[in-house]
């Protein structure tokens, strides 16, 4: 009733398997079809290497034409995957091996792999969307810890960074209005104009680097390549600058987006990724930032720092 | 009528309170104002503008001054008006002389030049 082609391999043949229980076949695509946004007629043209999706491959004439799809359809997997519930669909996919009446490869004389072919494929599609989610992207922070006597050490923090989503902050005023620069990096609304250190009962008590620091590190942030565990994701990169200038003195943060650039929202003003200049951030350090002339440094956050935040 | 200097990021901006008769040259101000095409505030880091705020019963008007432009929204209705020589942000400016730190009004001053 359905073949099924996961889409992954580059160089060897890729894994295939065929459901031939209609029962079984028509609640698998029932369930496919409950989303079309996630189904496409091929695999996207940006799916590069890796894990890509699932081709579903219709083995009669009078079974797709119940369910509106046709001889062939594609789910996406990992960054191109059409919505949040493409994960849990390929690994009902997945689990469908076991009770297939065929499973191998799309050719013969194929070297076997390692495991077996569920355990194998249940892993990568793992790798490519178990730290991602719609919402936000996991990368590699590479870097060096801050040096120890004559020798720095290599690091490497998990971060995520989140898509741009403006209209989150800006589309209704009292969102808008009642959350700053700390709410916006943070990722946390809490409609207070929160402040470091305010929620763990420990704010600044003056505005320069160390301070704001200190108090944002009270409510739960890290320097930089001082690494968050999985368990506190979302862990987005963020960035501190502040005014010294008489009159203006004052602290402002950024926050690093999926897109690779720099989102912030300058205290009740509208959420948004350019600077002062107009430019779209693609760094901190070097973009028009107005008066907050210093940058104190890169900080990550957490998913228990930001509920902190008051 | 409330005023909002609009100015920081991080600390909450400073606010005070018009007097009746400032409040009344105010609304007088805004409305002697020329209209304007609609336009997009550049709301950058550091000295924007003021924003503000007139409640009549349940109706409030959030008036933003900034940089010559006035966007007054009430409800779901904006209107646009320009203010030549930025006459109104200074007049808000000197209405919030005694409730601003000194060195505020400077770096305003600085930045109406």
């Amino acid at each position: 009733m359905l073949r099924i082609t996961a889409d992954i391999f580059s160089g060897r043949p890729n894994p295939v398997w065929e459901v031939r229980d209609e029962a079984e076949a028509r609640a698998t695509l029932r369930a496919l079809t409950a989303d079309r946004g996630l189904l496409t007629d091929d695999a996207p043209v940006e799916s590069g290497l890796g894990f890509r999706g699932f081709q579903v491959e219709t083995l009669g004439d009078d079974f797709g034409t119940d369910f509106g799809i046709g001889a062939s359809s594609y789910l996406a997997v990992g960054p191109a995957a059409g919505g949040a519930g493409a994960a849990e669909l390929g690994q009902r996919l997945i689990d469908l091996i076991a009770t297939s009446e065929y499973s191998g490869f799309t050719a013969e004389d194929v070297l076997p792999l390692d495991e077996p072919l569920a355990e194998f494929l249940t892993g990568q599609l793992e790798s490519v969307t178990s730290l991602e989610s719609s919402s936000h992207t996991s990368v590699r922070d590479e870097g060096n810890s801050a040096p120890a006597g004559d020798v720095e050490a290599a690091v490497t923090c998990t971060i995520e960074r989140a898509a741009f989503n403006p209209g989150f902050w800006n589309n209704d005023a009292t969102v808008r209005a009642k959350n700053n620069c700390y709410n916006y990096a943070s990722n946390w609304r809490t409609n207070t104009f929160a402040q470091p250190g305010r929620g763990t009962g420990s704010i600044y008590t003056a505005i320069n680097c160390a301070e704001v620091g200190r108090a944002a590190l009270h409510d739960g942030m890290h320097h930089r390549f001082d690494c968050f565990p999985d368990a506190e994701k979302p862990r987005p990169l963020v960035a501190l600058v502040v005014s010294p200038t008489p009159g203006f003195i004052d602290y402002h943060w950024y926050r690093l987006q999926r897109e690779a650039f720099w989102g912030h929202k300058p205290g009740g003003t509208a959420a948004r990724n350019t600077d002062n200049s107009g430019v779209v951030i693609t760094n901190p350090e070097t973009a028009n930032r107005g008066p907050y002339t210093i940058f104190c440094g890169y900080f990550y956050g957490c998913n228990s720092q930001r509920q902190r935040i008051r | 009528m409330n005023v909002e200097l609009d100015i920081y990021s991080g600390r909450p901006n400073p606010t005070w309170t018009l007097s009746s008769q400032d409040g009344d040259s105010f609304d007088s101000k805004l409305a002697a104002l020329p209209a304007a095409q609609p336009s997009t505030l550049p709301n950058p880091l550091g000295y924007r503008g003021f924003i503000v705020r007139t409640r009549r019963g349940d109706d409030e008007t959030r008036s933003v001054v900034q940089q010559g432009h006035v966007q007054s929204t009430r409800g779901q209705a904006t209107t646009f008006r320009s203010d030549p020589d930025r006459a109104l942000e200074r007049w808000l400016l000197d209405t919030g002389r005694v409730a601003l730190p000194p060195d505020v009004v400077q770096a305003v001053e600085n930045a109406l030049r």
